[in-house]
């Protein structure tokens, strides 16, 4: 079961015990922030953050969006104001590739995946990797949620506070951005 | 046969909308399928990447998590008083203490003085004494008697004295 599936069965009561909270959506809210500002200090400064506002704000959850869907909500609002705050560096960071792709490349193709077939799919990620660079800010949150976070138009709409029109709209024009930057066929 | 424009595709891989007439296109046409696909594995590919890299860096067992509790607690926790406070409570308390300081300074040092102009005064007097205390009436007496004119008090009493036993004889 998903994560995000999983949270909608927990009752609103579970946030008191917030050690479990942390323990299971920690992986989710780090992998999601990580993706977004691409720096491992930064990324894990702002999931503290970002569960330290949840555990400050837990009286005030009232569960009518999931766990998983509030605790996303802050993410993505701390993701914003980092990038409001480090707008130069930011951008600096993500024109010159900060992403290791030593790293991200690691078991791309599968061990059985001809060296050829490899290098093919290390290039297809890097080339994903600067497109999404490129995206305005909500292409790039909506690309990732969709794409990395396996999360449904609706939940993407309820976590950014969009309508399911809106992130259409943005998700239709991230894909084709990307797809036109890293080389479509036709 | 005409194929998918770059748009239809592009809404196919982000599975916005699936119309019908698209969906059995690509079930026939064998470039318009592997675009889709391709696009689809690099985008699968992606993510896994994401997922590899981001666990890669979370390798470790929750050490921030006990700087989150460390941090709740200490958000829970009775806050300290701000610099702001520090600060003008000392500076207050430095304005009530070195005035009363310096008062107390001045009159310590007003005192000293005083007993040293005493001190200067009676050693003044002990140099310029030319015999000891006791024989201050002898020496008194000495002094009347070979200089006459220094004690004038005592000799013009005594004269007036004599003056008025004299014109008491005469009456």
């Amino acid at each position: 079961m998903d994560a995000m599936d999983a949270s909608k069965t927990r009752p609103t009561a579970e946030v008191s015990d917030f050690d479990s909270v942390v323990r299971h959506y920690w992986p989710r809210v780090f992998r999601f922030i990580l993706a977004s500002v691409r720096e491992r200090d930064a990324a894990e400064t702002l999931t503290q953050d970002c569960f330290l506002r949840a555990y400050q704000g837990r009286h005030q959850f009232r569960g009518d969006a999931s766990l998983g869907t509030w605790l996303m909500q802050i993410a993505i609002n701390l993701v914003r104001d980092n990038a409001r705050n480090r707008r130069l560096r930011f951008w600096k960071k993500l024109q010159s590739t900060a992403v290791d792709c030593a790293l991200l490349n690691e078991g791309l193709a599968g061990p059985e995946a001809t060296p050829e077939r490899q290098a093919v799919a290390k290039e297809q990620i890097e080339a994903v990797w600067r497109a999404t660079g490129k995206l305005s800010e909500r292409q790039r949150t909506v690309f990732l949620l969709r794409f990395v976070e396996d999360m449904d138009l609706l939940e993407i709409a309820s976590v950014m506070g969009l309508t399911e029109g809106a992130v259409k709209v943005h998700l239709f024009r991230a894909v084709h951005s990307v797809r036109e930057r890293i080389g479509g066929m036709r | 046969m005409k194929h998918l424009s770059p748009e239809q595709i592009s809404s196919l891989v982000a599975g916005i909308e699936v119309i019908t007439s698209e969906a059995a296109h690509v079930r026939e046409c064998a470039a318009c399928a592997t675009e889709v696909e391709r696009m689809k594995t690099v985008l699968m590919q992606f993510r896994g990447s994401v997922r590899t890299w981001s666990e890669k860096l979370n390798h470790s067992e929750f050490p921030v998590q006990k700087a989150i509790a460390s941090r709740a607690r200490g958000s829970d926790a009775p806050r300290r008083a701000p610099m702001a406070w520090v600060l003008a409570t000392a500076a207050l308390a430095a304005a009530v203490a070195i005035p009363a300081y310096r008062e107390s300074r001045d009159q310590a040092m007003k005192e000293q003085a005083q007993r040293d102009d005493q001190l200067l005064m009676d050693v003044n007097a002990h140099l310029s004494r030319s015999g000891p205390q006791a024989m201050d009436p002898l020496m008194r007496m000495m002094s009347t008697s070979a200089f006459p004119d220094r004690d004038l008090g005592t000799a013009q009493e005594n004269r007036g004295i004599r003056g008025n036993q004299g014109s008491g004889g005469e009456k």
